[in-house]
């Protein structure tokens, strides 16, 4: 069943004594994928990999790797190899020794070793450094080193735990690129756990959004971004979160008639024509509304949707560069809106903001399952 | 920060003390070594020698002299006892250490092996004698050694346990992910690691031996097997007390543990842990 998926899990339930850390998790995931597990802390997103690595023995269900059953297998068995976080080196071996430590393990010839673990360090951009210690190298030496250590067994899959964490702001960008770089020249297949939503985004071909131990919803990044399937991961992915305001909505006349309030305890009117209508009944409801940032913009913004303008006073302004974000009050939140950089808006303004409902998600207001 | 007069008077008047303190008897026996016969006998007593006097040293380190023989058999036969146990304990102790640390081996056990060494020797003495009596392996360095070795296990495995507790555990998940196995792991990654740790170990355990007494003189009975303990009793113990020789052989006993402290100390320094785990 298992045979055309690098990695297949299936009910996997993993507890620590009484706690439910994960709940019945199924993954399916094809060679050559950047499946990245992203979540807020303490949802699991670690302990699944341990489960996948084998160093957390399951509580029940399956992990198949590469089409063999691995659930019980010890991890030198799994055919997998691991970046850690706090990248692990061995730090009484050189550089080489390091990269070449699982195939010392496995009695590889040391000609052959040798030539391996020069065409990672190449790869790797490490060549140079192969004769130091951990302790010489700076931060992202050692992680290239730590991803250098895993490439050069040529594995079925790699797992990365948050990698990038460690580095600071500038350097995470570099090696974020470098490892999507290395994803595309190898076609490796990776599980990649991070908590930063950035990441997730700008690596994955799919992501797995988990909370409390539950798998939110697999998608694509667009489908992730674009169609959460619930407030949650709504919230979570993208940066600024999507705007979830409270209002109410009713189909008429084959469109959707929402109405946010403001704190001036004027209502703001939108139309949403394009939505499948069938969603909301005619019956009045209080639903939540999430529009991304980008979808409220000001009117000097070039968008081809003329969208539906209304007056709108902003809280705050924050300019960011090639951006001007504004902080509005509506339907009971404090939403934000993406501006154009060259916007000269002050806080306590009141300005017009196109709505563009092109991409409007709607959730239900107590599950914050989408309608 | 600046101190004033008085402080740093004070300061230096506790630093005195505590130097006092702690060097001034190792001090004095080194003066004894050296004194006259009548200068240590002489009331008041004589602090700095009327004369410099190393013929005891000469004498102990004569084969052919009486004193001397005693003095370096016993000293072959602490070397001997002393670092059997250490390297016999040491090569049980991490192995068990890394267990207990690692493969959650129950800690009742742990708590059971220290529990034996918080009771008294003398409880032991009984038992073991009629026991290695019957062996005929009374007065043998090798009973000793088992001795001492068992004495030693307990606080060796514990002290290395709680050093290897603190070793990141990725590092030792990182060789097993590579396909290492355990007693590779141990040797190529977790005892480079733990060396520091492997050294002080050692370094006490050598100590503990060195020095014991109690379990040497009952088990010993002549040069082949006496310990160094045993044989300062001895020169304690004939008709005439000469206090210079006691305290020559006192000097010379702990010259092998200052050695060996010092060929130690570039092992017992942290930081070999450095670069392996964050930045």
């Amino acid at each position: 069943m298992s045979d055309q998926h690098i990695l297949s899990i299936n009910n996997l339930q993993k507890l620590y004594g009484e706690t439910h850390v994960l709940k019945d998790i199924n993954i399916a995931m094809d060679k050559g994928e950047f499946l990245v597990l992203v979540g807020p802390s303490g949802c699991g997103k670690s302990t699944l990999l341990s489960c996948i690595s084998g160093l957390t023995e399951i509580s029940s269900g399956s992990i198949h790797i590469a089409g063999k059953d691995r659930t019980h297998c010890e991890p030198a068995d799994r055919d997998i190899a691991m970046v850690f976080q706090s990248y692990a080196l061995f730090p009484n071996m050189s550089v080489e020794r390091n990269i070449g430590f699982g195939l010392e393990v496995r009695k590889v010839p040391e000609a052959i070793r040798k030539q391996k673990v020069a065409e990672v360090a190449e790869l790797l951009k490490i060549g140079h450094l192969l004769h130091r210690r951990p302790a010489e190298l700076s931060g992202g030496q050692r992680q290239r080193v730590a991803m250098g250590r895993a490439l050069v067994r040529d594995p079925a899959l790699f797992l990365f735990d948050e990698p990038l964490s460690n580095l600071d702001a500038k350097l995470r960008v570099t090696m974020r690129t470098e490892i999507k770089r290395i994803h595309q020249t190898t076609g490796a297949s990776i599980v990649y756990v991070t908590h930063d939503q950035i990441e997730a985004m700008t690596l994955a071909t799919r992501i797995v959004v988990l909370r409390d131990g539950i798998i939110q919803q697999i998608g694509t990044p667009q489908e992730i971004y674009n169609t959460p399937v619930n407030a949650f991961v709504a919230d979570f992915m993208g940066s600024p979160s999507m705007n979830l305001m409270r209002g109410t909505a009713v189909r008429q006349d084959g469109k959707i008639r929402l109405s946010i309030p403001t704190p001036g305890g004027s209502v703001l009117e939108l139309e949403d024509m394009r939505t499948d209508s069938s969603a909301i009944s005619e019956e009045k409801r209080d639903i939540l509304i999430g529009l991304r940032p980008e979808a409220m913009t000001d009117t000097l913004s070039g968008s081809r949707d003329p969208g539906q303008i209304a007056d709108c006073i902003l809280d705050v302004v924050e300019p960011a560069g090639a951006d001007t974000y504004a902080v509005i009050n509506l339907g009971g939140t404090e939403t934000i809106a993406r501006l154009s950089a060259d916007a000269n808006v002050q806080a306590g303004q009141t300005v017009p903001i196109r709505f563009d409902l092109s991409k409007v998600s709607y959730f239900d207001v107590d599950s914050g399952a989408r309608l | 920060m600046r101190r004033s007069l008085l402080q740093s008077v004070l300061l230096y008047a506790c630093v005195v003390l505590v130097a006092l303190f702690t060097a001034g008897p190792l001090l004095w026996l080194v003066t004894m070594s050296i004194s006259a016969p009548t200068d240590l006998t002489e009331v008041p007593l004589r602090w700095i020698p009327s004369e410099v006097d190393f013929s005891r040293y000469q004498t102990l380190l004569d084969l052919n002299d009486g004193s001397g023989e005693r003095f370096l058999s016993a000293l072959r036969n602490s070397i001997l006892t002393a670092g059997g146990a250490t390297l016999l304990a040491l090569l049980l102790a991490v192995p068990a250490a890394y267990s207990f640390s690692r493969r959650n081996a129950s800690m009742v056990l742990l708590f059971a092996f220290l529990a034996t060494i918080m009771m008294p020797p003398i409880t032991y003495i009984l038992p073991l004698y009629s026991t290695f009596s019957s062996l005929g392996m009374l007065n043998k360095t090798l009973t000793l050694i088992v001795v001492y070795t068992a004495m030693l296990l307990p606080f060796a495995t514990w002290l290395m346990k709680s050093n290897i507790d603190v070793l990141p555990i990725e590092v030792e998940q990182a060789a097993f992910m590579e396909g290492a196995s355990t007693a590779y792991t141990i040797r190529e990654v977790v005892l480079p690691l733990a060396l520091p740790a492997i050294a002080a170990t050692a370094m006490l355990s050598f100590l503990v031996a060195w020095d014991e007494f109690f379990y040497a003189l009952i088990f010993t009975n002549d040069l082949s097997a006496k310990t160094l303990p045993v044989a300062i009793a001895d020169f304690s113990a004939g008709r005439v007390t000469d206090y210079g020789v006691i305290a020559t052989v006192g000097v010379m006993a702990t010259l092998p543990p200052a050695i060996l402290a010092i060929c130690f100390q570039k092992f017992i320094v942290s930081g070999l842990v450095a670069g392996s785990v964050k930045g």
